[in-house]
């Protein structure tokens, strides 16, 4: 196993620097050990920041993509139970419609109001008795939105405004 | 009063937290890895900075040593091989650590010397410009094979490929090397150079 280049006259390590470079190894290999530690407990900390601040910047950009929308269809309105989706991914809703005799058609002028008196029936009650004679009163939720489904009907949604963001639905313009 | 610990048991020792053991190894092929930096660089300080980022290097890539017949030497000529090839980013890499090394003493003129060994020099250089042309692996491998004389096992070894490979590209780039070095660098007659690129010396 002799190099190439081995040559009997190559000059030699000066000693000073021998000295000096045996020094910094040893030196650099003690103290790497508690470097590399904090190192990446820093990093830790860092990704986790960066963690948080994507997470944060999805969020903002999910809610910025959903741009409000007008509504285009009032024969309907969606009155849903909450602004979270179920196990089968669909939301828990009633539907509603009220009779324009003018039109021979559905009219939701008021959204709102139509699912205040859903809401007040107990129609998005879960405990409501559907056979009782009469559904008595139910809790209205104190923050109603209006969101806008794909088809352009109003879908009332519970809570207060950026909701239907959060809904994954258009707000109204 | 000298180690005679194998250099497996020194770097379980130092990578469990007994630096000296490193330093033990340090001083085992510290002379052997100058040399080689030497060679390609000419020059005293160069080569002492060579060194220090060899050993450097091989502390940061600890977990990937390769230990081959008990010797670390295979893995640090290859180390070395790679802080030649990128001496630059090395440099830049281990900066501080350097910056702290005390200046160079002035060195003795060693023209004469050179002179003297101009063949042998020349030779040598055209290999490593020859190899300049050929792929990273394949630099390697002529470096661990014909610079080194390293058996294609070891290099295998240390390279983590099958001795197969080594073998089939050692071929193929001693053909590429033999190619590029000038006639007239190459002797007539049976030299060393010649034949290790011959492959007499596998």
């Amino acid at each position: 196993m002799t190099p190439l280049y081995d040559d009997d006259n190559m000059p030699a390590m000066t000693d000073a620097r021998t000295d000096a470079i045996r020094d910094t190894l040893l030196d650099h290999a003690r103290t790497e050990r508690s470097r590399r530690r904090l190192t990446l407990r820093r990093r830790l900390a860092i990704w986790g920041g960066i963690g948080v601040l994507v997470i944060g910047g999805a969020a903002t950009a999910a809610t910025a993509i959903v741009q409000a929308q007008r509504v285009t269809n009032s024969d309907i309105v969606y009155c849903l139970a909450s602004a979270h989706r179920g196990g089968d991914g669909q939301f828990r809703y009633a539907a509603a419609t009220l009779h324009n005799e003018a039109t021979d058609s559905g009219a939701v002028a008021d959204p709102i109001g139509v699912c205040q008196d859903m809401w007040r029936r107990g129609a998005l009650d879960e405990n409501t008795d559907q056979l009782a004679a009469t559904p008595g009163v139910h809790a209205v939720p104190a923050h109603l939105q209006v969101c806008v489904m794909d088809d352009g009907s109003p879908a009332v949604v519970p809570g207060r405004a950026g909701i239907c963001q959060a809904a994954g639905l258009a707000p109204q313009r | 009063m000298v180690d005679e610990r194998d250099d497996a048991a020194l770097w379980l020792e130092a990578t469990a937290g007994t630096e000296r053991s490193f330093g033990v190894i340090f001083d085992r092929y510290r002379a052997r890895v100058f040399r080689k930096a030497y060679s390609r660089l000419k020059d005293v300080p160069d080569a002492e900075d060579v060194v220090a980022m060899v050993f450097l290097e091989a502390w940061r890539k600890r977990d990937t040593v390769r230990i081959v017949d008990g010797s670390v030497l295979p893995w640090l000529l290859s180390v070395t091989s790679n802080v030649l090839l990128n001496h630059d980013r090395s440099t830049r890499r281990w900066r501080r650590l350097l910056a702290a090394l005390p200046e160079p003493e002035q060195q003795s003129d060693h023209a004469d010397e050179v002179l003297d060994r101009f063949d042998h020099s020349a030779r040598l250089q055209a290999v490593y410009e020859a190899m300049s042309a050929l792929s990273r692996q394949e630099r390697s491998i002529i470096d661990l094979c014909v610079v080194e004389e390293l058996s294609a096992a070891t290099v295998a070894a240390v390279l983590d490929i099958p001795v197969g490979t080594v073998k089939s590209k050692l071929h193929r780039a001693r053909e590429k090397i033999r190619r590029r070095i000038p006639s007239h660098l190459m002797p007539e007659g049976r030299s060393e150079l010649t034949a290790r690129l011959d492959g007499a010396s596998q």
